[in-house]
């Protein structure tokens, strides 16, 4: 509202100075106009009262005439005629003088009319006697004799007449002239006076007009410079819409998208111009039937007043949506697009909407996801290789290391031909195969699935009909990740073979029918007398370097392992180390954590065998550890669909505590690639289970998880590995 | 936190686990909880018995369709605060609810943390 006020009085303020400054010059002009036309009216009788100031000596001189001419007895009559002309101009003129008088406005002035009172009053008598004398006939005036022409009696009448005009009204003449000069004194004052106020006048509207051209000067450069804002903004907006890579744009009440949008928007939706369509149309072939029912009601929610922004924003069903587009001429690609909605409506009833390409976010996450699960933890990977035979890891890091060297040899061979890059695919695809088999042989799932991208890449590049060397660069890359993924491989080796000498290798191991493809799970331990201090040994170094790994400090606490029979003795280093690598991992808290908690710094794992009864022989795993939560395991397996909600209300709490059992529960995000390593609680259950014993589990939030495992006393001697 | 202003939560999930869940989140301030109903006609049942302030709702639970429930609930009580509960990959579902009159949406599976803020939310919003 107040924009719009604004812009009102931006508007009108111009307009209502205008018409402000025209109008007050307007009224200024006709004072001027009555003005001037006063002061030529006072002009006139000012032109007036000194004309008639010069009739009486005019007069005087006429009658002056008229008396000498009888007395010398010559022709009068061309002065009588002048003097009653003169006469009747004179009264025309004061009749003039006082209508120009009350035309100028100046009878109220008290000397013009005081004087021009004066001026009549002295020339009423001599115009009455100047009357009688202008009918005066000018012919038989004179009479011849012989002593000479004498006037006759029409002659001495009219002698008479202007000798007592001449003495009568010298006096009133006399009185007139002065009257009249002052009455044009007088004029000429108000003449001046008028003329100054009219020359005010003018001052005033010429600066008024000024001020009014500067004015409209100023609101023009104003309009100029609002319209060349106007203009930039419009640019800037233009540009921006041009640059910006997502899509924006406004969706009308009907849907419908608006004029202005940036251009990456027709890229964005692969359509030609989407101004104009509706939103629904656009996504129509881009999202599926639920997910467009979805959109069209939500569009619906986001006009309604009373749902607030947040919670519109958290049902968002757009925000993240993978559409196929048609790529090239045949072909499509998958392009993840997220589309952002607000409510624009002060601008209108419009939704803005910004609508992004988030692929590469997207896949960045899900490589990331893939990157977690398939890179292990150094535990893992110490895990991994305390199973491995150290002589047939160390063949594989060799021949990985020659393989590389190849490879490398072969990426950096001259020849760009389309023949030589095609033999450098197949070239590495060699060398590299065979190295993943190998690993994977040896249960490196991280080493094999890391050249199985490799792999990827290459059959992606054999599928092409034209090879370049720039699209080696991939390979290139994920060949130096796979070097340093085989360096710390070869530095865990390292540490793996600086654990206590007594740890015994597998080559030292009693299988009595081991075949070539049975890989033991950890080293066989050697009979009774050496195997509970090898097995302290190992359960010590193990905790150490998981420990390490996961930042934690804990301390392992054994008892009873010297009674360990040697029918369980593998089976029970299995399970030892299982559960001591998984103590530390999940279940001793971080140091601070810990402190927070109130507990010591350091955990404690403790380790107890036992002659249970008589059945049966007792191993207790127990950590003082953060326990198992119910939840966090409830939600785990419904997230994992292992179980449905309506079979989650039946489950009691060792029902829910066993599904850690569940195979695919602890290591569910890398199940497939990571089967038969053997390192989850499943593989635990399952060895326990072989020979008939049980697991029990109890767990205490915050304070423990106590395992307690049962192993039946008559079991034969199996192997561990079956 | 104000004694004077308490809110009376009823949960209506047909899953026993997070009814359980929800009804320890109850140890926020200024919310008591009510009771607990296992699906729509039990909702509007309990509802009238126990003239709750606050429900959180499954959206998909057997006998009664949840924004079918929803509805019905606030055409009953125009004031009454619903967190509708549903999957992530369910919006539909959540949107029609929050078009039939819910204030609120949290998407399954939650941490307790997430589910005291939206509950927090429904009581400040």
């Amino acid at each position: 509202m107040a924009r719009f006020t604004l812009v009102n009085r931006a508007q009108w303020l111009p307009i209502a100075a205008t018409i402000l400054f025209t109008a007050a010059l307007t009224a200024l002009l006709a004072y001027g106009m009555q003005r001037a036309s006063r002061l030529q009216s006072a002009s006139a009788a000012l032109q007036l009262a000194s004309e008639l100031g010069a009739q009486p000596s005019l007069l005087r001189s006429e009658l002056t005439l008229i008396q000498r001419g009888l007395e010398t007895r010559t022709y009068v009559g061309d002065s009588l005629r002048t003097v009653a002309t003169s006469n009747t101009a004179s009264e025309r003129s004061f009749k003039e003088l006082a209508a120009r008088i009350n035309e100028a406005q100046l009878q109220r002035d008290a000397a013009i009319s005081s004087r021009l009172n004066s001026a009549t009053a002295s020339w009423q008598p001599i115009n009455q006697q100047l009357q009688a004398l202008a009918n005066a006939r000018s012919d038989q005036l004179y009479a011849d004799s012989v002593s000479g022409s004498a006037l006759t009696l029409r002659g001495q009448q009219l002698k008479d007449a202007v000798d007592e005009v001449l003495t009568a009204q010298t006096q009133q003449m006399r009185v007139l002239t002065t009257s009249l000069g002052e009455l044009a004194g007088a004029l000429r004052g108000a003449v001046v006076q008028n003329g100054q106020s009219l020359r005010s006048l003018l001052l005033a509207g010429t600066a008024l007009a000024g001020m009014l051209l500067a004015m409209m000067l100023y609101f023009a450069l104003r309009a100029r410079r609002s319209q060349a804002a106007a203009r930039n903004a419009q640019h800037q907006v233009e540009n921006i819409l041009g640059t910006v890579r997502e899509g924006l744009f406004l969706v009308d009440r009907e849907g419908v998208i608006g004029a202005a949008h940036s251009d990456s928007l027709a890229s964005l939706l692969h359509c030609t111009s989407p101004a104009g369509q509706s939103l629904e149309d656009l996504l129509r072939p881009l999202v599926t039937e639920k997910t467009l029912t979805a959109a069209t009601k939500y569009l619906g929610l986001l006009w309604k007043d009373r749902v607030n922004e947040e919670l519109i924003e958290s049902v968002n069903p757009l925000n993240c949506i993978e559409v196929s587009l048609a790529r090239g001429q045949s072909g499509r690609e998958n392009r993840y697009l997220s589309f952002m909605f607000r409510r624009a409506r002060d601008a209108g009833d419009y939704l803005l909407v910004a609508v992004a390409d988030i692929s590469d976010q997207v896949l960045l996450q899900q490589e990331l996801e893939q990157l977690k699960s398939s890179s292990d933890s150094q535990g893992e990977l110490l895990l991994q290789l305390l199973r491995i035979d150290p002589q047939q890891l160390e063949a594989l890091l060799v021949s990985a290391n020659q393989a590389f060297r190849r490879c490398n040899a072969l990426l950096t061979a001259p020849g760009k031909e389309a023949s030589k890059l095609r033999e450098k695919v197949n070239g590495v695809f060699r060398e590299l195969h065979s190295v993943k088999g190998e690993a994977a042989a040896l249960g490196l799932e991280g080493f094999a699935s890391r050249i199985h991208q490799i792999e990827d890449i290459l059959a992606g590049l054999r599928a092409q009909d034209e090879l370049s060397g720039d699209q080696f660069v991939p390979v290139v890359t994920k060949l130096d990740d796979l070097i340093g993924y085989a360096a710390s491989l070869g530095e865990a080796r390292e540490r793996v073979a600086s654990l206590p000498q007594q740890l015994p290798g597998p080559q030292q191991r009693q299988t009595p029918s081991g075949g070539d493809e049975t890989v033991p799970i950890i080293p066989t331990l050697p009979s009774a007398p050496m195997q509970a201090a090898a097995l302290e040994s190992l359960l010590k170094s193990l905790a150490g370097e998981v420990s390490r790994a996961y930042s934690r400090s804990v301390q392992l606490k054994l008892d009873g392992l010297q009674d360990v029979p040697p029918e369980h003795a593998n089976r029970i280093k299995d399970i030892c180390v299982q559960m001591v690598r998984n103590s530390v991992a999940h279940g001793i808290e971080a140091p601070e954590k810990r402190a927070v908690a109130g507990k010591p710094p350091g955990g404690t794992v403790r380790i107890k065998f036992e002659h249970a009864d008589a059945d049966n022989y007792g191993l207790l795993i127990e950590d003082d550890g953060q326990g198992l939560s119910y939840e966090h395991i409830l939600n785990r397996a419904l997230q994992l669909n292992l179980l449905r909600p309506t079979q989650a209300v039946e489950m009691d709490r060792a029902a829910v505590l066993r599904l850690i059992f569940h195979p695919g529960f602890s290591t569910a995000k890398t199940v497939s690639e990571h089967a038969g390593r053997g390192v989850g609680l499943d593989v635990v259950n399952a060895m326990v289970r072989d020979c008939g014993g049980r697991i029990g589990i109890s767990t205490a939030p915050g304070q423990y998880t106590r395992f307690k495992v049962l192993l039946p006393k008559s079991a034969t001697l199996q192997s561990s590995a079956a | 936190m104000n004694a004077e202003v308490m809110h009376r939560l009823m949960v209506v999930d047909d899953s026993n686990v997070i009814r359980r869940r929800i009804e320890r989140a109850h140890d926020l301030p200024g919310i008591e909880f009510v009771g607990a109903a296992r699906n729509g006609v039990e909702a509007l049942e309990m509802h009238a018995r126990l003239k709750p302030t606050l429900v959180t709702m499954d959206l998909t639970m057997p006998e009664m369709d949840g924004a079918e429930c929803v509805e019905k609930l606030v055409a009953r009580d125009p004031e009454l605060r619903i967190l509708v509960i549903s999957a992530l990959a369910d919006k539909l579902t959540a949107i029609e609810a929050i078009e039939k009159g819910a204030s609120g949406f949290l998407c399954k599976p939650f941490t307790d943390r997430q589910l005291n803020d939206a509950l927090r939310k429904l009581i400040t919003g």
